[in-house]
């Protein structure tokens, strides 16, 4: 296997608000699946529930563990 | 084909209780012999599912129910660990390996979690915070959106259930909800609610499995059972998380059994969560795509429908002790194949088909899925 740049749009595939505590964020924290145009499914943190089909774009986090996104007009 | 049989089963009380490892095999353990007739020293090999348990818990749990110096094998396939003990016992049986084969599936759960079940930390998923819940939310949203399902129609699978389960004196909670108070009750991952998520349950439940050599009993026949592994996915950018593993699983096991899905007549499978048990519904070839939660809100799968499912109250309402799920849907079975189910027999049934999916790994439709087919046997029919 592999590492390989791909372009960071997609659509969002599908997304949950979870309201139990998890390791990755403080209070809810929107979880988005996108699927890259590129192909590759990756999980990535919504600063607020988008819509399935949306167009995004995935960016890196401070953490750098985490993707988040951000819309494309 | 060499066919092999289920000569008894039994379980303990499902849910968080003070019982440890060992009482709740004792009981499963005790009772499955008695159901079959046969002593602990009768038994040839034994298939453990169990998956948060210490290095030989079983082996520790089956010396305090006589059980020792003969094979015993622990596997873990997540939620479908039992369902995989199983399967390994009836092939055992099957094949002439042993003649009695004991399947046993335990877990003491409240022991080792707390909240959600996480996700591997080498995931990717897992760093970003997936958690169990929340991976069956985004199967929920994204069913809804394609194929124009409810919130109510998804809260019915759970009223469904918990109303089955006041008849089950095993089952870890039962009550007679409304799909409001199903929707009520505390959001866990939107738009999944505490009560749509199966809970932290201890328990355990066996199977006592044999060949179908001469002067073995026979009371309920193993048609089929087959056993798969998730591939990479998503391979087909519409199927959500579990769909494509299921169907596969099923296929081979219905084919092997030499049915269709018409020919079932009461069904258990692995409603871990709400969603969970409108997708394996359709996966398993019951209802077309999208159509499993119109029959449920329709009453297809109650009890008294013309597709009973989840009888015992499903893993909702029974409860989830993972190593021991599967057993205990084999269970619930055998009851109903051989006419002890009580309150919640369905009448003449005949041919059952259990379903259990386990996993949580990223980026594969799922870990393993065990799919059964059982029969009752003409032969425990004339003894009735």
């Amino acid at each position: 296997m592999e590492a390989a740049s791909v372009s960071p749009e997609g659509s969002v595939w599908s997304y949950t608000r979870v309201h139990v505590p998890i390791d990755a964020g403080e209070g809810p924290v929107v979880l988005v699946y996108v699927d890259l145009d590129a192909g590759a499914r990756v999980l990535c943190h919504g600063t607020h529930e988008p819509a399935i089909g949306q167009r995004v774009r995935v960016i890196d986090a401070a953490s750098a563990r985490v993707l988040t996104l951000e819309p494309v007009s | 084909m060499n066919s092999s049989y289920i000569a008894g089963v039994g379980t303990s009380h499902f849910g968080k209780q003070p019982a440890g490892v060992e009482e709740l095999v004792a009981s499963a353990v005790d009772e499955a012999l008695e159901s079959s007739g046969l002593a602990a020293h009768e038994i040839d090999a034994v298939y453990i599912g169990n998956v948060f348990g210490y290095p030989g818990t079983g082996h520790r749990a089956l010396r305090a129910s006589g059980i020792h110096g003969i094979p015993i094998t622990r596997v873990e396939n997540a939620c479908a660990s039992g369902t995989l003990a199983f399967h390994l016992a009836s092939e055992s049986a099957r094949r002439g390996e042993h003649r009695t084969v004991l399947a046993l599936g335990f877990e003491k759960m409240s022991d080792w979690i707390k909240g959600p079940i996480p996700t591997d930390p080498l995931d990717p998923e897992a760093a970003a915070g997936m958690v169990l819940p929340a991976m069956y939310a985004m199967s929920a949203r994204r069913y809804m959106h394609q194929y124009g399902a409810t919130a109510d129609q998804l809260a019915q699978v759970s009223v469904k259930n918990h109303l089955n389960a006041m008849e089950n004196p095993r089952a870890q909670y039962r009550g007679d909800y409304t799909v409001h108070d199903i929707l009520a009750s505390r959001p866990i991952a939107d738009p999944l609610t505490l009560l749509q998520c199966s809970p932290i349950s201890d328990g355990a439940a066996a199977a006592i499995v044999r060949s179908g050599v001469a002067g073995n009993s026979r009371r309920v026949r193993i048609r089929s059972s087959a056993f798969a592994s998730g591939r990479v996915w998503p391979q087909d950018r519409t199927e959500v998380w579990n769909q494509e593993l299921i169907r596969r699983t099923t296929q081979t096991a219905f084919a092997d059994a030499g049915i269709a899905p018409g020919d079932v007549d009461v069904l258990e499978l692995h409603d871990a969560f709400t969603i969970g048990e409108l997708v394996t519904l359709e996966a398993m070839g019951f209802f077309a795509d999208g159509e499993a939660a119109g029959a449920t809100t329709d009453g297809v799968t109650a009890r008294g429908g013309a597709l009973p499912v989840n009888p015992s109250g499903g893993l909702l309402s029974r409860g989830h002790p993972l190593g021991a799920t599967g057993l205990a849907q084999v269970a619930e079975l055998f009851w109903q194949l051989t006419d002890q189910a009580a309150q919640r027999q369905t009448p003449d049934a005949t041919i059952a088909a259990l379903e259990t999916m386990g996993g949580s790994v990223g980026g594969l439709s799922g870990n393993g899925c065990v799919v059964a087919v059982l029969e009752r046997d003409d032969e425990d029919r004339k003894q009735l």
